[in-house]
């Protein structure tokens, strides 16, 4: 009786009832929801996002699911409407715009939504996997790297017209250990892509591809230039040993922190798209350097190429690794911003101790 | 480029002490301070301009001459005027910076750093170019848009800016902003012989830092990208042409 009657006040004025455990959805497009695209009318009423977004594909075949977005849709009375006219010309936000439906796993019902209501679409364009990402932007520069040392007559020769006998030069120590470290260094990370990250979203759009790879490949195109360069000048001996022994370490220690991440996914750590949960299970990283640093593993990194740099001294290496920094410091605010707030220490949950942010001892 | 989009001097207003008050009316009056003595500036740019072509009887002993040739002694005339009042404009960056006015930081650099490159670097450093048509098209291009906007600011201070300067901020840039953008790239493009002939700002192997830059090099990697970003500028003028002129006429 609860359900038949639940069911009426849910129906809206046209929409006759339909069967019991049901779901009817209208689905508009979420930049201009008077348009409306398709309506699916066989969810059962448990039904969770990926099932509605499994319905949709069948229906439309181009958009396939990791590459829908459905937001919840906002219905105003015409008096809030104009209001928020004015307001959304200021904030240029849509104010018809909802929540979001994620993750993939959560039941529709969860977000409120029942029989009848309308939900927006977006088309997030073409999309492509993490790991497929992942591995191109990491497997370009360790490709793009080789050339210049392997083929130097060819390049600095040919190519860019110094003579013959300067290029025939043989190579200076920091030279050849920054093809083995930088070869190393990548080849790390395409393993850590396959056989250590868990990722907890399955899929990126394909403009990024472009873009990452684009600062990758160009990045250790440059690097690479400028360290096999016939007219390359190595710091003194020490400087370059102090330097590599320094990435080595920091190296290893960064491999160590993915691992401790790695188990963190797999306990039951942050939410997975495919997950049957709907809450967001964050775990504060322990051990190793994680009790002192929030994000241990991009202070490896940072210091990793800081050490690279000591040992290869080149302008290009210093600012690929202050285009780095820059992206990292604003991701590690945020995470750390992010476990300060959810663990405040009431509730029972850990009170999240002070600790560096990304870069002992500075920040 | 040609013209500056970014939305200035909209500070929110929504607190109440007095402090705050204080600090805001005295951020305001630093701000029209700028801006007027940018607007001062650059009718002083119009102006010499204007008189190199409109009079060019007392610069050039009393010959008559046409558009082009007027055209040439543009910059000699505004150059004083011009150099110091771009590099100044380097304050609108740090305004976003510190927060004075609202709008982004980077297209405010890139858009600084482009123009006071093209100013400093190629036209300043190579002498020739300084007498070609481009050069005064430049000048008079970024001095009209300049002449609109910094008073358009300054009023908007005050909350007094009048429709019809508006409207020319908003409509002059159509044709003025790509005129500006093909000029730039004119002078980029006939500077690279030059440039390559002296070896201009070039850096050379060996060095301490493994570095080397080739000046020419560089120029071809700014024309090529540089259709693209004035592609993106002008529809976002575009853009916000509709915006602003909506609002108003509503």
């Amino acid at each position: 009786m609860k359900r038949f009657l639940s069911n009426v006040r849910r129906a809206g004025n046209n929409e006759s009832l339909g069967e019991f455990g049901k779901m009817k959805l209208h689905v508009c497009s979420s930049s201009n929801p008077t348009r409306q695209l398709e309506t699916i009318d066989d969810l059962p009423e448990d039904a969770t996002v990926l099932d509605l977004k499994k319905r949709f594909h069948m229906k439309k075949r181009k958009y396939y699911p990791s590459r829908q977005r459905f937001t919840k849709f906002i219905n105003k009375s015409e008096t809030e409407k104009e209001e928020e006219e004015e307001e959304e010309k200021k904030t240029k936000k849509n104010v018809f715009k909802g929540e979001a439906l994620v993750p993939d796993g959560k039941k529709l019902s969860e977000f409120g939504i029942g029989y009848g209501d309308v939900v927006l679409f977006k088309d997030l364009g073409p999309q492509i996997s993490y790991q497929a990402v992942f591995f191109w932007e990491y497997f370009g520069p360790l490709m793009v790297y080789l050339p210049f040392y392997f083929y130097r007559e060819r390049i600095y020769g040919r190519f860019f017209g110094f003579s013959p006998k300067e290029c025939a030069k043989p190579f200076v120590r920091a030279q050849t250990l920054a093809l083995w470290f930088h070869s190393a260094h990548y080849a790390k990370r395409i393993f850590e892509t396959f056989f250590v990250h868990s990722f907890s979203r399955a899929t990126m759009p394909i403009f990024n591809l472009i873009r990452n790879c684009g600062y990758y490949w160009t990045f250790a195109g440059l690097m690479s230039y400028f360290i096999n360069h016939p007219r390359y000048t190595s710091p003194g001996d020490r400087q370059v040993t102090i330097g590599f022994v320094l990435s080595a370490l920091f190296q290893l220690g960064n491999f160590r922190c993915h691992v401790i991440q790695k188990r963190l996914r797999s306990s039951g750590g942050s939410s997975s798209s495919s997950s049957s949960s709907s809450e967001t299970k964050y775990v504060i990283p322990s051990g190793f350097l994680f009790d002192y640093v929030t994000c241990a593993n991009y202070c490896c990194e940072i210091y990793q190429w800081l050490g690279f740099n000591i040992a290869t001294q080149t302008a290009f290496g210093y600012l690929f690794l202050m285009a780095g920094m820059s992206q990292m410091f604003p991701w590690a605010v945020q995470k750390h911003k992010r476990l300060k707030k959810l663990f405040d220490g009431t509730n029972g949950r850990k009170k999240f101790k002070r600790r560096f942010i990304v870069l002992p001892p500075f920040f | 480029m040609g013209t500056n989009s970014n939305n200035n001097n909209n500070t929110n207003n929504n607190r109440n002490s007095n402090t705050f008050s204080r600090k805001k009316g005295l951020i305001h009056g630093y701000l029209l301070l700028y801006n007027l003595i940018q607007s001062l500036g650059w009718t002083a740019v119009l102006a010499s301009a204007l008189r190199a072509v409109l009079l060019p009887a007392s610069s050039n002993f009393g010959r008559t001459t046409n558009w082009q040739e007027r055209l040439t002694t543009v910059y000699d005339h505004s150059s004083m005027f011009v150099k110091p009042f771009q590099i100044l404009s380097l304050m609108e960056t740090l305004h976003a910076v510190f927060g004075f006015v609202r709008s982004p930081v980077l297209p405010s650099v890139l858009q600084w750093m482009g123009r006071t490159h093209v100013l400093m670097c190629v036209t300043d450093s190579v002498i020739p170019l300084q007498k070609t048509t481009a050069a005064g098209v430049l000048i008079l291009c970024w001095a009209i848009t300049e002449c609109v906007r910094y008073p358009c600011y300054a009023l908007g201070i005050l909350n007094a800016t009048p429709k019809w300067l508006l409207y020319l901020r908003y409509t002059l840039f159509i044709p003025l902003y790509p005129l500006g953008a093909a000029s730039e790239m004119k002078l980029m493009y006939d500077s690279i012989g030059f440039v390559k002939r002296v070896e201009m700002y070039y850096v050379h192997m060996p060095n301490v830092l493994n570095f080397a830059f080739d000046y020419s090099w560089f120029l071809y990697l700014v024309l090529v990208v540089y259709p693209f970003m004035f592609a993106q500028l002008y529809f976002y003028m575009f853009h916000q042409r509709r915006r602003k002129l909506k609002t108003k006429k509503a």
